[in-house]
């Protein structure tokens, strides 16, 4: 019965701990040096011997029952501890992070970008050439002799009679043409910047192409048509649609100008096309046999289509942009829209 | 062009609308940039005036008008109001084709119940040197009939948008032929005779240089009586924007409108004797042209003449000398075929073109000649009264002879990526006008004079390809060797560009033409600068006129703008070419990396914006070049740069090519381009990076031993780089020192003047073994004295 009695008194005393502390002295109250049950423990000696078995058995049955509801409390309390402490350490989640600033690709250079991962991705490799050019690889080389009328359609910035900036990206074509003629086979795009003597609300005198071209002994027509439609929707998405009008360029023949089902309305007719429901974004034709026996092939053997699109026109119509002078107007606040 | 619907209906029977019609020809390559209904009038009629009276007291009149249903009293200013005359009338609530309505007025107290119109009210082009009045209409107009009608305005214009090697479409013929090949309609094209005439032509012609006029046909028409042309003439002239003049004027304007042949009309009692010549320009001849212009002659340019002085430029325009007048008599009408690319030339050097000279520049029908000048011969006649005096005359020195191309079908399926239809293929080129033989393995088409442009197996391949529909051929994919596309160089370029937008930086572009005052504004001499620079000759301004050899007066002038425009933290860099003359055909084009740090970074609620300085920057760039593993960067004072502070510049190299600077803006520069804060400003040449990046990095093997680290802080002078430090240490080759790092920088009056502690942290460590404390302690000695005897540095006691 004393143990019962010890039992209760502890249950009374422990219950009313709210904190370690408190613990700690409980804990030493009764299983300390001196504490109650380590003292009923070192009482058993005086008993008679044959009682001291058993009642040692009960007192240590208290022992380990007090021992394990001390450990449990103990947890519970520091579980208590940990977590008051969590709660008054919450921070405002909602707080911005610290500013890590980043910049970004200007959107010419993204749309570019993405016109050189599709055309990468179909086989085209990159090539690149000078902005400033002779006057036979921009004109003369691409059948557009002196005083050819065509020449009117480009108005150039000259630096000397016979060297200009260039007016498009095609004189990379004629170069690479010429470095590697009679091998086989080419396909290549070049993307860069080109200069027209042309400043208005729809020009601006210097601005970014790309253009494409393939070279080989089977090219045809057909092909320039499945390489753009290709092109056309996985840059614009794949419901796009594609049209293609009979037009003129010099270096081309036949030549034409592509349409898209315009982006903005999807064909149904707006002010962006115009009502016409088809955006014009690309000229395109099969290499005229001219330029190819100029570079050094066999026009009877070989055959080839090139492309060449203005980025400005392409970012302003993936982006909705409406005024070209943006792009070179570098407003950061333009720029790190894209 | 521009081109009327109505018109084209004399020459072809077309079975589509004229909207349709403009979509079809568009799809074939005649592009049609829009479709206008020209009679947008809206009770606007023929009225008759049945009495004029002045208004008392003004210079107005009150007419009646008859609409032949109706009376009206209008009040007019018009000084040409005369009872028993038609004109325009617009009745109360009319509308005009510009949108204005008429309504009833009261004018000077009397109620005006409509308008009379003059052309130009009615949106028309007046007659020229017409007394200002209103437009009177022929006797015979219908009374009350709708404006339109009476005006052939019922119609649509067709305004082509041409590309330029289709001159032959620059007329109603030429359109005529691609929409008779388009409704496979036959193309009604008369042929029109001469009645018989006794005798040669009165004027001698003689062609002195056939290069330039490969043929020149003449007639003399005589008692011709010039006035004004009838309404029909007229208004066909006005719809396609050529203003009425005289009736032989307007006819040789009808026929370059109709058949595309320009033609000229000399007054023939003003020539000096009745000979043409057609020769060159003698060297200081002048001519004033029929705008009134002087115009200085160049040896090669072409003109007709007479025995005395030249009396037009060849193809361009004719001169004052021989105008036709009202008091004209005898005629002389020219039709010729002029060289284009002279006529090009010579308009250009003028600054002179005209519907003429345009069309000869295209080239015109050589053998189309003939029938342009008998048509007009016979208009002149019918329209002016004149009587045709001898036969027409005809110089034709370079007859014409057609091309013939061969062309295989197999080939042309091949390269178009269809299966064609021989017979379908012979119907489209003859529609067009072709002649084609059917020959055992190719088909031969002979090319009509008309188009020149054509003349290779391609070229008929893209007429095939065009009346085939360009949407009907199937979309393919090229066959053949596999390519991969792979672009190592863009690629690279493209990582940069990456790398430096994750360091922070903005992209910029640019142009690449600059003002030259920038280099002045850098503190360059513009003269320095312009000798070696790419100049343009044509720039379209002073402020782009310049190849930049730099791309700093870029970088400045955005920052300058987006600081003007309150945007005050700003990290930017371009990647551009510059230029530089270079002694060979093409300029040096180098590729740059530039970029600028302007105001603060961005702050938080937490951290303060940071003022954007040098080590910012530095910063940036070593990281820059850590990433694309570019470990042997150096950066040196610089104190020359004219545009940077003498103090606060450095030179980055790489190995020990320079590579680029970077540094804090001159202060002096700073204040022409009036920046409220300080930039900091770098350019890297890229081409020089590119190649200067380590192509591959080797492993070494990770130290299983633990790293040692020691501080030392040193005492050194002022002005000793840190960078003098580090290689003084780098220069003893400790091999198991693993890193440097330079942890702080102080100055202080307790370090004494002109002083400075660097505290260095060194990390050792061996692949061998643990090192002892020992040997740590040997190697700072050997690094102490060492830095002692190269640098002056002390240990410095804390
Ligand atoms: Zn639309």
């Amino acid at each position: 019965m004393h143990n019962e009695e010890l039992w209760q008194r502890y249950m009374g005393e422990i219950s009313k701990v709210s904190n370690l502390n408190e613990l700690q002295t409980i804990k030493v109250k009764f299983l300390g040096k001196k504490g109650e049950v380590t003292l009923a423990l070192k009482n058993l000696k005086d008993l008679p011997p044959e009682l001291r078995p058993e009642a040692g058995q009960k007192i240590n049955t208290l022992k380990r029952l007090i021992e394990e509801d001390l450990e449990k409390r103990e947890q519970e309390l520091l579980q208590r501890a940990l977590d008051e402490k969590l709660s008054k350490e919450a921070i405002d989640v909602t707080l911005p992070g610290y500013s890590l600033k980043l910049g970004k690709l200007h959107p010419l250079t993204q749309v570019q970008h993405r016109i050189v991962e599709i055309f990468t991705s179909m086989g085209f490799s990159v090539a690149t050439g000078p902005e400033i050019e002779k006057d036979y690889y921009n004109f003369e080389a691409l059948n557009l002799p002196k005083d050819h009328p065509a020449r009117d359609m480009q108005d150039s910035f000259y630096i000397t009679e016979e060297v200009l900036l260039r007016t498009h990206t095609s004189p990379v074509q004629v170069r690479v043409m010429e470095k590697y003629a009679p091998n086989l086979p080419i396909k290549i795009i070049s993307p860069g910047k080109v200069y027209r003597r042309d400043d208005d609300a729809t020009h601006s005198p210097m601005f970014a192409q790309c253009e494409g071209l393939a070279v080989d002994r089977n090219i045809r027509f057909s092909d320039l048509k499945g390489v753009l439609l290709t092109f056309i929707k996985e840059l614009f998405g794949p419901k796009t649609k594609m049209r293609l009008r009979p037009s003129y360029f010099p270096f081309t023949e036949p030549s034409a100008e592509v349409d898209i089902s315009c982006v903005i309305c999807g064909g149904l007719g707006c002010k962006v096309c115009k009502g016409s429901g088809w955006l014009e974004i690309l000229g395109a034709g099969m290499v005229h046999p001219r330029v190819l026996e100029m570079a050094g092939y066999d026009s009877s053997m070989v055959t080839g289509f090139a492309f060449g699109m203005g980025l400005e026109r392409i970012a302003m119509l993936l982006y909705g942009i409406d005024d070209l002078r943006l792009f070179y107007d570098n407003d950061i606040r333009f720029l790190q829209m894209f | 062009m521009n081109i009327s619907y109505n018109w084209l209906q004399e020459f072809c029977e077309i079975p589509y609308a004229a909207r349709e019609l403009g979509e079809k020809l568009t799809s074939v390559g005649i592009a049609v940039e829009k479709v206008t209904y020209l009679g947008n009038y809206e009770k606007v009629v023929v009225g008759e005036v049945l009495e004029v009276e002045n208004l008392p007291g003004t210079e107005l009149f009150k007419a009646k008008v008859s609409t032949g249903k109706e009376i009206f009293e209008v009040i007019t200013g018009a000084k040409n109001v005369f009872a028993g005359f038609k004109y325009p009338f617009a009745l109360p609530g009319a509308k005009l084709a510009n949108g204005v309505t008429i309504e009833e007025r009261r004018i000077r107290g009397v109620v005006s119940r409509g308008m009379l119109l003059s052309a130009e009210e009615l949106g028309l082009l007046e007659r020229k040197g017409a007394e200002p009045g209103l437009m009177l209409l022929p006797q015979e107009a219908p009374v009350g009939e709708k404006i339109e009608k009476v005006l052939e305005l019922d119609d649509y214009l067709l305004e082509l948008d041409l590309t330029p090697n289709r001159g032959d479409c620059l007329s109603v013929l030429g359109v005529a032929r691609e929409v008779a090949a388009l409704t496979g309609h036959r193309l009604k094209l008369a042929e029109p005779e001469l009645p018989r005439v006794n005798g040669r032509c009165p004027v001698k012609i003689t062609i002195e240089n056939p290069e330039l006029c490969g043929r020149y046909m003449g007639i003399v028409i005589e008692n011709v009586k010039v006035g004004p042309s009838p309404l029909w003439l007229e208004q066909r002239l006005r719809k396609a924007g050529i203003r009425p003049i005289n009736n032989i004027v307007d006819v040789t304007n009808y026929i370059l409108l109709e058949y595309g042949q320009p033609l000229h009309a000399f007054d023939l009692d003003k020539l000096a004797t009745p000979e043409i010549i057609i020769r060159n320009a003698r060297e200081g001849e002048k001519i004033i042209t029929l705008d009134g212009v002087e115009r200085e002659l160049a040896p090669e340019m072409l003109v007709i003449a007479d025995r005395e002085k030249p009396i037009a430029v060849a193809g361009i325009m004719g001169g004052q000398n021989t105008e036709v007048d009202d008091n004209t008599k005898t005629v002389f009408i020219e039709a010729a075929w002029f060289n284009p690319v002279s006529v090009r030339k010579t308009a250009r050097k003028l600054g002179l073109r005209t519907d003429a000279s345009q069309r000869f520049e295209k080239n015109v029908d050589i053998e189309g000649i003939k029938r342009a000048l008998i048509k007009a011969a016979l208009m002149i006649c019918e329209l002016c009264g004149g009587t045709i005096r001898g036969q027409y005359e005809d110089v034709y020195p370079k007859k014409f002879t057609p091309k013939v191309i061969a062309v295989s079908l197999s080939k042309a399926e091949e390269f178009l990526g269809i299966s064609l239809d021989a017979k379908q293929v012979v119907e489209i080129l003859e529609s067009l006008g072709f002649t084609v033989t059917v020959g055992e393995k190719k088909i031969f088409v002979e090319v009509p004079s008309y188009r020149p442009d054509v003349s290779l197996e391609a070229d008929i391949y893209e007429e095939i390809a065009r009346y085939l529909g360009y949407n009907n051929f199937p979309d393919t994919m090229p066959i053949g060797i596999t390519t991969s596309g792979f672009s190592p160089e863009y690629n690279f370029e493209y990582k940069v560009k990456n790398l430096l937008t994750a360091l922070g930086m903005q992209e910029i572009i640019t142009y690449s033409f600059i003002n030259p005052d920038s280099y002045a504004k850098l503190g360059l001499s513009v003269d320095e600068v312009l000798a070696k620079s790419v100049v343009l000759l044509n720039p379209l301004s002073i402020e782009q006129s310049v190849m930049r050899t730099t791309l700093l007066p870029g970088l400045l002038d955005i920052a300058k703008r987006n600081e003007n425009r309150q945007q005050e933290s700003l990290l930017l860099f371009e990647m551009g070419n510059v230029f530089e003359k270079s002694g060979e055909d093409l300029p040096k084009e180098t590729k740059l990396i530039g970029g600028i740090a302007l105001g603060y970074s961005r702050g938080d609620w937490y951290n303060k914006p940071r003022k954007y300085d040098f080590y910012y920057v530095k910063g940036i760039l070593e990281s820059f070049f850590t990433s694309l593993g570019i470990n042997n960067f150096s950066f040196a004072a610089a104190k020359d740069l004219p545009f940077l502070h003498p103090g606060k510049a450095a030179r980055v190299y790489l190995e020990n090519t320079e590579i680029g600077y970077l540094g804090e803006l001159h202060p002096l520069v700073q204040k022409k381009y009036e920046f409220k804060n300080t930039p900091i400003v770098f350019e890297l040449n890229y081409d020089l990076l590119k190649i200067l990046i380590p192509v591959e990095t080797k492993y070494t093997p990770l130290s299983p031993y633990p790293e040692v680290k020691r501080d030392i802080a040193l005492l050194v002078d002022r002005e000793t780089p840190a960078a003098t430090c580090i290689e003084v240490i780098k220069g003893l080759a400790i091999n198991t020192l693993k890193n440097i790092e330079i942890f702080d920088v102080y100055e202080g009056e307790k370090l004494g003047p002109n002083k400075k502690s660097i505290a260095i942290s060194l990390t050792f460590s061996s692949t061998e073994k643990t090192l002892s404390e020992e040997e740590i302690n040997n190697f700072i000695a050997q690094i102490l004295n060492a830095l002692e005897a190269k640098t002056g540095a002390k240990l410095r006691n804390f």
